[in-house]
């Protein structure tokens, strides 16, 4: 199965790109993240929350960050299991400055699903992938509004402090 | 005169004990210390397994075991019908409990957990991993055909098992003397029958006894036991399977594959384990049934007479067509009745089951038999559209005629009795054609709904007996004259729905005199009663009741020399009458059965009360017998005769179609049906209404749908639509025939499977009916017959 979709976050391109290159900060803006695992620079594991229609639970996903173009493009790898179905998923996703020190998130996925998800949700499976990914860049956003915010605390912080001084 | 049973509706002795939830199912079984299994399937539906770790699922508190194929190698399941029989494929090296090394059906168990409550055997197996290889799945016959298409059994050379050409008289004659030879394709989707009580088993394993106890949902239990020993490896005379009551099974209940999983977990653990089917579980694993496209040439002439057919059938069986199912060989029956009630005499046929990676499949309201008849009640008409001649005319044309029974068939079959003219032309005059024309014609002139007028006229083959197999001839039945003067009649046929707890005791009833209230039924215990194949196959009406009327009868001897002996009389000299055994002359001198028993067993015993003869050999109130038919099946080959009984039916059916929405309901449903002696005629005509209901729902809503990588996709009732009150049949008129077969007790012809037969082929003729096209397509769901409705707009047929 195929998907795809763009968005257009608030921030700048650079901004993005290591918030959303590293798997540490997947807590802030995947729904229903259970557990991170990092293991290296390349392979992290997540267990998340799925719900498709009747049926919900949680996902064990292992990712593999395939290839890496910063700050522009990167690929991502997963197997899974869990709520007895099997998945296969392959990510692109695609930077790309917009006007107004935006950014364009353009991102496709080819996954592979079989077991209870396929043969209940199928047909649900597209919804279901809309309806997270807006989440998903909901939270983004909200993220990179809050690093902002924290980051300005932090300087307006920083620069009472320097006049304390 | 003694009042007669048999012919008699009385009410089922059955229903309040079901209604009111007083009957005993396998999931109302508890048993001390008894865990819950729950069964890892398959995602994929062709790929091989790399690995599969159960470490996490161990650790989780309340998993007592887990097995996974390498746990199972001991234990190839056995098939249901011997291979070498009719030079089927095996695809044995693949035929275990728990896939081994590869999957080749999405759903295929691949491990079982033993958990001591059904949630923790649930969760446990989300934590079984297992890594598989993906394999290119096959999802339909064109494929599974096609040069390079992956083979699902690596030794086969391609994917047929089973590829039979038979050929009757001279065909190329029939041909070269036809007016017209008119090309028919016929065929029908994959549907099953998800019954309200799935799957289920209780395997309580004894390892100091060395004995294994199942409770089973299953159509039969003398055959499961013989088929848990061999498989389990455990001496039969160890081995008991009892069956409560069964909550539906239409034919899927005659594979016990699966139910070896709980089986193997008793053993494991010394331990109770149940296993209940989930109805996730039930409707894709099914098994599933139909599926199969007939391609024919009808030699013709212009009259209607049909000379000759070239034919062939393509099967789709899915996968295990004989370890798990035994669908491969319903492509033989496929091909013994095609020729449906007509008399052709010359044609050549290819049968052929072909594997993909679907579900395996078994019978559902017949074992092929449907899809013979099918052929021939879809074909007819389709003949007689083309040479412009009326649905009645073409099947008068061409019937076996009644003086000619019983009559073998071209194919091989031996028809008993019936009047094919007659059954017809009752229900035309029930239906009142002309009057439902008129209909037709004023429906048409208001233009929303199209009305199609539909005749069905079947045979109905029923009570096999399946040679070089577990379902093969031999039904016996023990009747006991209980003390007190009431009959228990032990068999170890199965309840499911049939009304055989009624039937059964009105045919005891009538033997002895009594009332059917007198006579209490043993059913499902394969141990406490002599070997029955159990039910399927229609074949209870033929073969239980003939061990039943046997038994009477070979009781009654006995208890009318006692009788005789006691009253002082010859034995010639007495009758059963009213509960009593009396000289037939003076009705004075009698005694009550309760006086007999009671003064043989306790007061003053037999002693003083038995014949000398009967004293020192066979002093009991009890007898055996068996019953087989008289005209039995030798072989798989043709021509052979595999049934004992052929009821026969003719049906009338009315559609509307919806012009707008595609929606076809179905008002009017005539039926004449003739399954000879009737035993209870409502329990007949409500068995058959049933049936009915699931043929046309079959045939309108339901399927079983896979994509592209045959995973399958009508997994819920959200999906998968079975009949709601809006599908019901507007208004059945139903009446009976009774032509008694020549080769049973009572001239009783088995009917459970009936209701598939006629309505469907009644249904799918009234719709081409009322389109005046052919229709290929099925199911008839409203987008296929909008599609079908442009058809007949563009070629001017409406």
């Amino acid at each position: 199965m195929h998907y795809e979709g763009e968005m257009i976050l608030d921030a700048p391109l650079q901004k993005v790109w290591e918030f959303v290159s590293d798997p540490r900060s997947t807590p802030e803006y995947v729904p229903l993240l259970k557990k991170l695992e990092i293991h290296d620079e390349k392979n992290f594991t997540v267990m998340v929350g799925i719900g498709v229609g009747s049926i919900s639970g949680t996902f064990k996903l292992d990712f593999v960050i395939a290839e890496e173009i910063p700050p522009h493009s990167c690929k991502l790898v997963a197997t899974g299991s869990g709520i007895k179905s099997t998945v296969e998923l392959e990510a692109i996703v695609h930077l790309s400055e917009a006007p107004d020190q935006k950014t364009s998130f353009k991102w496709s996925a080819e996954a592979m699903v079989a077991g209870l998800i396929a043969g209940v949700g199928q047909r649900l499976l597209g919804m279901a992938a809309e309806k997270t990914m807006n989440e998903v860049f909901a939270r983004m956003q909200t993220s990179l509004e809050r690093k902002d915010a924290e980051h300005a605390g932090q300087a307006a912080e920083a620069s009472e402090s320097n006049q304390a001084m | 005169m003694p009042k007669k049973w048999v012919g008699t509706s009385i009410k089922r002795k059955e229903d309040e004990s079901m209604l009111t939830g007083e009957a005993v199912y396998v999931d109302d079984i508890h048993l001390p210390g008894m865990l819950h299994c729950a069964i890892l399937r398959s995602d994929y539906a062709h790929a091989n397994i790399k690995s599969i770790d159960v470490s996490e699922a161990k650790k989780l508190p309340g998993v007592i075991e887990i097995i996974t194929g390498e746990d199972v190698k001991e234990y190839p399941l056995t098939p249901g019908v011997e291979k070498s029989a009719f030079k089927m494929k095996s695809p044995a090296k693949y035929a275990y409990p728990l896939a081994l090394g590869k999957v080749i059906y999405a759903g295929q168990p691949i491990a079982a957990v033993a958990a001591v409550d059904k949630y923790i055997a649930e969760d446990a197996l989300d934590l079984i991993r297992v890594q598989y290889e993906p394999l290119t799945p096959i999802t339909n016959m064109e494929q599974a055909l096609s040069e390079d298409a992956p083979l699902i059994y690596p030794e086969w050379e391609g994917n047929v098992q089973l590829e039979i050409p038979t050929k009757a008289g001279d065909v190329d004659a029939a041909f070269a003397e036809a007016d017209r030879v008119i090309k028919v394709k016929i065929g029908e989707h994959r549907y099953g029958s998800f019954q309200l009580e799935g799957r289920a088993a209780i395997a309580d394993y004894k390892p100091r006894a060395g004995t294994l106890h199942v409770w089973l949902s299953s159509q039969a239990s003398s055959a499961p036991r013989a088929y848990f020993a061999r498989t389990l490896k455990i001496p039969e005379q160890k081995v008991n399977v009892t069956v409560p009551c069964v909550g539906g099974a239409f034919g899927t209940k005659l594979n016990w594959s699966v139910e070896t999983l709980p089986c193997l977990l008793s053993m494991k653990t010394a331990r109770p384990v149940k296993y209940i089917e989930n109805k996730i579980e039930t409707i894709t694993i099914g098994p599933h049934a139909r599926d199969f496209v007939y391609h024919g040439e009808i030699a013709c002439k212009n009259d209607g007479t049909i000379l000759g057919i070239k034919a062939d059938v393509m099967y789709d069986a899915g996968v295990e067509c004989s370890y798990r199912g035994t669908a491969a060989a319903k492509c033989l029956i496929m091909m013994r009745y095609f020729l449906g009630q007509y008399k052709i005499n010359h044609y050549t046929f290819l049968a052929r089951a072909v594997v993909t990676n679907k579900a395996f499949q078994c019978s559902y309201r017949a074992f092929g038999k449907e899809a013979g008849s099918r052929f021939a009640e879809r074909m007819i008409n389709i003949v007689a559209r083309e040479l412009g001649i009326s649905q009645e005319e073409i099947r008068l044309k061409n019937f076996i005629q009644p003086e000619e029974f019983p009559y073998r068939t071209a194919s091989g079959a031996l028809y008993d009795s019936g009047d094919y003219p007659g059954t017809l032309k009752r229900v035309l005059k029930l239906a009142d054609i002309p009057s439902l024309r008129e209909e037709q014609a004023r429906l048409k002139e208001e233009g929303r709904y199209l009305m199609g007028i539909g005749i069905a006229s079947f045979v109905q083959p029923a009570g096999a007996a399946v040679p070089e197999g577990y379902l093969n001839g031999m039904e016996g039945a023990t009747l006991k004259l209980m003390p007190e003067g009431g009959f228990k009649l032990l068999t170890a046929h199965c309840t499911m729905g049939q009304g055989i707890m009624t039937t059964l005791a009105q045919v005891v009833a009538d033997e002895f005199a009594v009332t059917p209230g007198d006579v209490n039924i043993i059913v499902g215990d394969a141990d406490k009663a002599p070997i029955s194949m159990g039910g399927f196959s229609s074949r209870g009406a033929a073969w239980v009741v003939g061990a039943v009327v046997t038994v009477s009868r070979k009781l009654k001897e006995k208890v009318l020399k006692v009788g005789a002996h006691m009253l002082k009389v010859e034995k010639g000299e007495v009758e059963l009458s009213e509960g009593k055994v009396q000289v037939k002359n003076d009705p004075s001198q009698s005694l009550t059965l309760q006086e007999l028993a009671t003064t043989v067993h306790f007061w003053p015993g037999p002693l003083n009360v038995l014949p000398a003869d009967l004293l020192y050999t066979d002093p009991s109130l009890d007898a055996t017998a068996y019953w087989t038919a008289p005209n039995p099946p030798v072989s798989w080959t043709v021509p052979s005769n595999l049934y004992a009984t052929h009821p026969n039916g003719a049906e009338v059916a009315t559609v509307l179609i919806d012009k707008e929405t595609g929606v076809i309901t179905v008002p009017k449903h005539f039926v004449i049906y003739d399954c000879g002696t009737l035993i209870n005629p409502d329990i007949v005509k409500h068995q058959y209404i049933g049936g009915s209901l699931q043929g046309i729902n079959g045939i309108l809503n339901e399927e079983i749908c896979y994509d592209e990588n045959a995973q399958p996709t009508t997994t819920s009732y959200m999906d998968y639509l079975i009949p709601g009150s809006h599908e019901m049949i507007g208004k059945t008129v139903f009446e009976h025939q009774e032509t008694p077969s020549p080769f049973t007790p009572l001239g009783c012809k088995g009917m459970g499977e009936a209701g598939t037969f006629g309505s469907i082929s009644s249904v799918m003729n009234a719709v081409e009916d009322a389109l005046g096209i052919t229709i290929t397509k099925t199911p008839l769901k409203p987008h296929t017959m909008l599609a079908y409705i442009k058809e007949a707009q563009e070629k001017g047929t409406l």
